[in-house]
């Protein structure tokens, strides 16, 4: 097993077990730190992918930027009533219902992948400077466009609305 | 690595979005630079920017199809036609909505800022050819539409409805986005037209994985559309929300949805026809069945016509089934068709689609501009807002907005001599030339059934004496516009559906079909 | 840096590191030893720059200050460490204990993680990064994160306050922090920390603060971005002695509290050395163009001088930003918090959007006029070089006479009259 192989089992058993502690820890902060994890250690996944621009965007914008809001939210909110009991009902049953499928359809997806790498498109495009700044730049602000002018739209129309939502009365 | 240079054949075809865009940012400066008492010029930019790109959009509309943005977005007649839908849609809400916001004391920019950038949105929607283009032009019309929800706090329902809509938002977009990071992973590309091949194979050499991530979509659109058994939000969601943004939803949000539907599966179902049409037709038999069995004891007429509106999302799907041909076996067909060959009666399915699309846009904003005056909006009145009585005695107290509500519901209903009529026939009529007879059948069954709750009504407008102390509303000139505009396009296109009809069979129609 | 290494093992040992059987050892043991000497270098930093702020706070409040440990004191930081070492480390019962045990060492992680990229002098660096940038302002957010855990592990509203108000005022300020950065990455074309000084000269015309009016009033509004990600006054409302205690370490003690002022102090190398590459020309060295520069490269024979100087004229500017730092802190009150606010959302974002807009301009227009000369340092006989001789002289000039005719106006108005004699 290379370097690089044993890194990725290392990043990615981390970050399934952060994620799961995200959803199953019982403290809004604790699940918010095992987030910051999980954004880590996905960061690390995208480094050893050569993506090294998405890496440290996602350190820079998830784990910094978002994970300081959550945190803040955490902190104004004081969540210190108990959780209601869990009840059962038929809504909840028909879901788990629901949600163990979905777990079994995509486990049983991904249960016999193809041991040949699949005919990727663009996998002779990569170069040197695939991951780069600079190459990622030049992409988005070409061939991608389109969907990167949408963004700023989608952007522009959140934070409207989040002004828009936060107004105490209209 | 060669780079694509960018040219001005490329901007053309986003051209009404990118009016709608400025529009809204007119709106927004304008909030900050001209504070008059008076807010009327708030609608008419909104109106001007909306006839405006549906213009645009229209003069564009007979061009051939073709590819722009290097294959992320195609414009063809269909994401043409699908703008000036949503165009009109958007002038008739906020026509509605100046009249509903100057009564209550909210009429700001960012209300209509945030229409124009969903009309933006879903203008893009309608021509984006690939998965991270669609995914993010399906965010900015979720997005805004969010906020437009909230926009009227008044008691728990707004904020509750929001909320919802938020959350079962957000988890429908990640099923989406699921499914088309399966998509890549299966096909390496995320254009849809290059994405046939590869998933033709795949369905052969991964099914699992495969039909999984085509499902994970189909779920992810089936939540936009509100189709059984992803309708779970939209009842109370209507409800809740300001009326001219329910009709924005109803009109817009679902035009724009099901043009996403139509683009993605187009491509996607080439690779298994058979199963993807089997799925679609199990969601418009579920969803025409539950949306009207549903809409039945409703007496909250915004309740109502939100169970309407999932119906009418059923009679859609049905229309998106009738582009594939049908598996062929079972009650569901009558007369076998050949397997394989792409979108059989395409033209005839697209005519349907789209003519229903105009007649469910016309129709619906008429219906909730009339139910937009007539709710009482004092604060917290809760479910009795919209009740069937408001209506009672109408045609003595307002006769036209009566005769306008009839005709609205006759449409809905798909009664002659409306346009829900023509639009309902060539639904229909597009689903049983490509065999699917049954589903065709239990739809006219269905929309009878719908018949009882639309009539209900009529019936309360005109045989029902006016209650005593019933507030007469004003006088209100904008809604009254788009009620005459609506009430003129329903008879209209009902009795000479020709020349529109004519346009949407034309050929080339959908980007990638002969 | 492996590369670093086998040339090192080869000029050296003579040997070929890639057929060793356990290179990965050596890789491994060389990787350790940086960073260690990197968090040393950062903490010894830290310590020193204590012991010269409470010098310099003396000196500017008449007092003597610490004098007596070493030489002046300068070996006070040591017996201040080893006396936080030793302390009882307290951990409130009440607190989230798992976080507030946590909480100082994300603050330590952010803090040394910054030492992976920042530059040292000519080609001193512990690696580069062609997102160089990027990731320093990545990494520093995890000392936000640390101190807002802090706040809320400590379960004390002084705490609370503290960390609120950190998290509000760092994510705040790193919006027209990106921006005003985004000038001179503008200007330089990358955001590899060494490409961005390689992109300067050594003369101060040569330096982006003083190639274009942008840059001039970025590098003035960025500085002060800097103050505030890095809690020091005017912005050092999370601690905010007078009203919270001490913020969002109220409840610290032992060395964990000692981590909270390491990483204070240490950032303050940060930060100014941060502000010199981007605005002040960094390691550039006067006299040594880039033509000689790239010669010696080109030769494979760079001075051996050329490093240590290069490092000196860094370390001098870094030095004197700390300075200014230090100074600005015992000088200036602390603002209020809306006050905070209004700064930076009302006054620093707007005018950076204004200035990443107008240096791109001013970059294309650039292109326009002087084709592939538009970039790098200019010599001064080249039409772009007299621009900036120019603009230097303008900038450079204005303020210093206005800032003189101010002083002397003042002495004349009060009838005061210039002490130098305590110096």
């Amino acid at each position: 097993m290379s370097a690089e192989a044993l890194l990725f089992y290392v990043f990615a058993l981390c970050t399934v077990v952060s994620a799961g502690a995200v959803v199953l820890a019982r403290g809004p902060m604790t699940s918010a730190m095992s987030l910051v994890a999980t954004f880590f250690f996905l960061a690390g996944v995208y480094a050893l992918l050569w993506a090294h621009t998405i890496a440290v965007l996602q350190v820079l914008v998830y784990a910094g930027a978002i994970m300081v809001l959550f945190l803040f939210v955490i902190m104004l909110l004081s969540m210190t009533e108990p959780e209601p009991a869990m009840k059962l009902n038929v809504a909840r049953v028909v879901g788990a219902l629901s949600a163990v499928g979905l777990g079994a359809a995509l486990i049983a997806s991904f249960w016999k992948l193809p041991t040949q790498p699949m005919g990727w498109a663009e996998d002779s495009a990569r170069a040197a400077a695939f991951g780069t700044l600079k190459t990622v730049g030049e992409i988005i602000y070409t061939r991608y466009l389109l969907p990167f002018e949408s963004v700023s739209l989608l952007l522009l129309a959140a934070i409207v609305g989040a002004v828009v939502v936060a107004k105490p009365r209209i | 690595m060669t780079l694509p240079d960018l040219t001005a054949a490329d901007l053309q075809p986003v051209l009404p979005a990118l009016v709608l865009a400025a529009g809204a940012s007119v709106l927004l400066l304008s909030e900050v630079f001209l504070t008059t008492a008076s807010r009327s010029h708030l609608a008419l930019i909104a109106l001007g920017s909306s006839v405006l790109a549906g213009g645009v959009a229209l003069a564009t509309a007979f061009e051939p199809a073709h590819a722009v943005f290097q294959g992320l977005a195609v414009q063809d007649p269909f994401s043409s036609f699908v703008t000036v839908v949503v165009c009109l849609g958007l002038a008739g809400v906020v026509l509605l909505s100046a009249d509903f916001l100057k009564q209550r004391q909210a009429e700001r920019g960012e209300y209509y800022a945030l229409m124009l950038f969903a009309a933006a949105g879903m203008s893009l929607l309608a021509m984006s050819a690939e998965l991270i283009t669609l995914f993010i032009n399906l965010e900015v019309l979720s997005v805004s539409t969010y906020a437009l929800t909230a926009f009227l706090r008044r008691g728990p329902r707004p904020a509750e409805a929001a909320f919802k809509y938020f959350i079962l938002g957000a988890f429908s977009a990640a099923l989406f986005l699921y499914g088309s990071a399966l998509l890549y992973g299966v096909t390496g590309t995320t254009r849809l037209a290059d994405m046939v091949g590869p998933l033709r194979t795949a369905m052969h050499t991964q099914p699992w994985l495969a039909t999984c991530a085509l499902a994970l979509v189909a779920a992810g659109f089936a939540f936009k559309v509100a189709a059984v058994p992803f309708h779970m939000w939209a009842p109370d969601v209507y409800e809740g929300a300001p009326t001219p943004v329910t009709a924005l939803m109803s009109a817009g949000v679902k035009a724009a949805a099901f043009a996403g539907l139509v683009r993605v599966f187009l491509f996607l179902g080439r690779a298994d026809p058979e199963v993807v049409a089997l799925a679609l037709s199990a969601l418009a038999v579920l969803t025409m069945v539950g949306g009207n069995l549903l809409a039945l004891p409703q007496r909250n007429v915004k309740r109502m016509l939100a169970y309407s509106s999932i119906a009418h999302a059923g009679y859609l799907l049905l229309g998106v089934a009738a582009l594939f041909p049908h598996p062929g076996t079972g009650v569901l067909a009558a007369t076998p068709l050949m397997l394989g060959s792409p979108a059989v009666n395409s033209a005839d399915a697209y005519k349907g689609i789209l003519f229903y699309l105009l007649a469910y846009t016309v129709s619906s904003v008429g219906a909730f501009g009339v139910l937009s005056v007539l709710e009482r909006h004092a604060d917290g009145d809760g479910a009795t807002a919209w009740d069937l009585d408001r209506f009672s005695g109408l045609a003595q107290r307002r006769p036209g907005w009566a005769v306008a509500m009839a005709a609205f519901m006759l449409s809905l209903a798909g009664i002659p001599p409306t346009v829900g009529f023509m639009g309902k026939l060539l639904v229909f009529r597009a689903a049983v030339d490509s065999g699917l007879l049954g589903l065709a059948i239990i739809g006219v069954l269905a929309s009878a059934a719908g018949a009882y709750y639309y009539l209900r009504i009529v019936v309360y407008m005109f045989m029902r004496p006016a209650p005593a102390e019933g507030v007469l509303p004003e006088k209100y000139w904008a809604t009254e516009l788009a009620l005459v505009a609506s009430a003129v396009a329903v008879v209209a296109l009902g009795v000479l559906p020709g020349r529109v009809a004519d346009w949407l069979s034309q050929s080339g129609m959908f980007f990638g079909t002969r | 840096m492996q590369e670093t290494l086998d040339r090192l093992i080869r000029e050296v040992l003579h040997e070929d590191p890639q057929v060793w059987a356990g290179s990965w050892v050596v890789y491994a043991a060389a990787l350790l030893a940086v960073g260690f000497g990197l968090t040393v270098f950062g903490a010894l930093v830290a310590g020193l720059t204590s012991w010269w702020e409470r010098r310099i706070a003396a000196r500017m409040q008449s007092r003597i200050g610490p004098n007596r440990v070493g030489p002046q004191g300068t070996l006070q930081f040591l017996a201040d460490a080893l006396k936080l070492i030793v302390k009882e480390d307290l951990v409130p019962p009440e607190s989230d204990q798992m976080l507030f045990r946590i909480a100082p060492y994300f603050v330590m992680t952010g803090f040394a993680l910054t030492f992976v990229v920042l530059p040292f002098g000519y080609h001193l660096s512990a690696t580069r990064m062609n997102v160089g940038l990027f990731y320093l302002i990545a990494v520093t957010a995890l000392v936000v994160v640390g101190i807002m855990l802090s706040g809320w592990a400590s379960n004390s509203k002084w705490a609370l306050f503290g960390g609120m108000r950190a998290a509000a005022q760092v994510v705040s300020y790193e919006i027209p922090g990106g921006m005003l950065a985004l000038v001179p990455i503008l200007m330089a074309g990358s955001l590899d920390l060494h490409e961005i000084i390689r992109a300067q000269g050594g003369f101060p015309w040569d330096w982006f603060v003083f190639q274009t009016p942008w840059g001039f009033i970025a590098f003035f509004l960025f500085f002060a971005t800097q103050l505030a990600e890095g809690n020091r006054t005017p912005f050092d409302l999370p601690e905010a002695e007078s009203e919270l205690v001490a913020g969002y370490m109220t409840e610290y003690s032992g060395i964990r509290f000692g981590y909270y002022f390491l990483a204070e102090w240490g950032n303050l190398w940060v930060m100014s050395a941060v502000i010199s590459t981007l605005f002040l020309g960094g390691w550039q060295v006067p006299f040594v163009s880039a033509e000689t520069l790239a010669g010696w490269e080109a030769a494979g024979t760079v001075p051996v001088a050329f490093y240590g100087v290069s490092t000196a004229v860094f370390v001098t500017k870094v030095v004197v930003l700390m300075n200014v730092i230090i100074w600005v802190r015992w000088t200036l009150p602390r603002i209020r918090v809306d006050q905070m606010m209004s700064v930076c959302w009302k006054y620093l974002v707007p005018i950076g959007m204004g200035l990443v807009l107008l240096a791109a301009l001013t970059e294309v227009l650039s292109f326009q006029l002087f084709g592939d000369a538009a970039k790098g340092p200019a010599p001064l006989g080249t039409p772009r070089g007299a621009l900036h001789l120019a603009f230097f002289a303008v900038a450079g000039a204005v303020p210093t006479v206005l800032f003189f005719r101010k002083i002397f106006r003042n002495i004349r108005l009060t009838g005061d009259r210039i002490d130098l004699t305590n110096w």
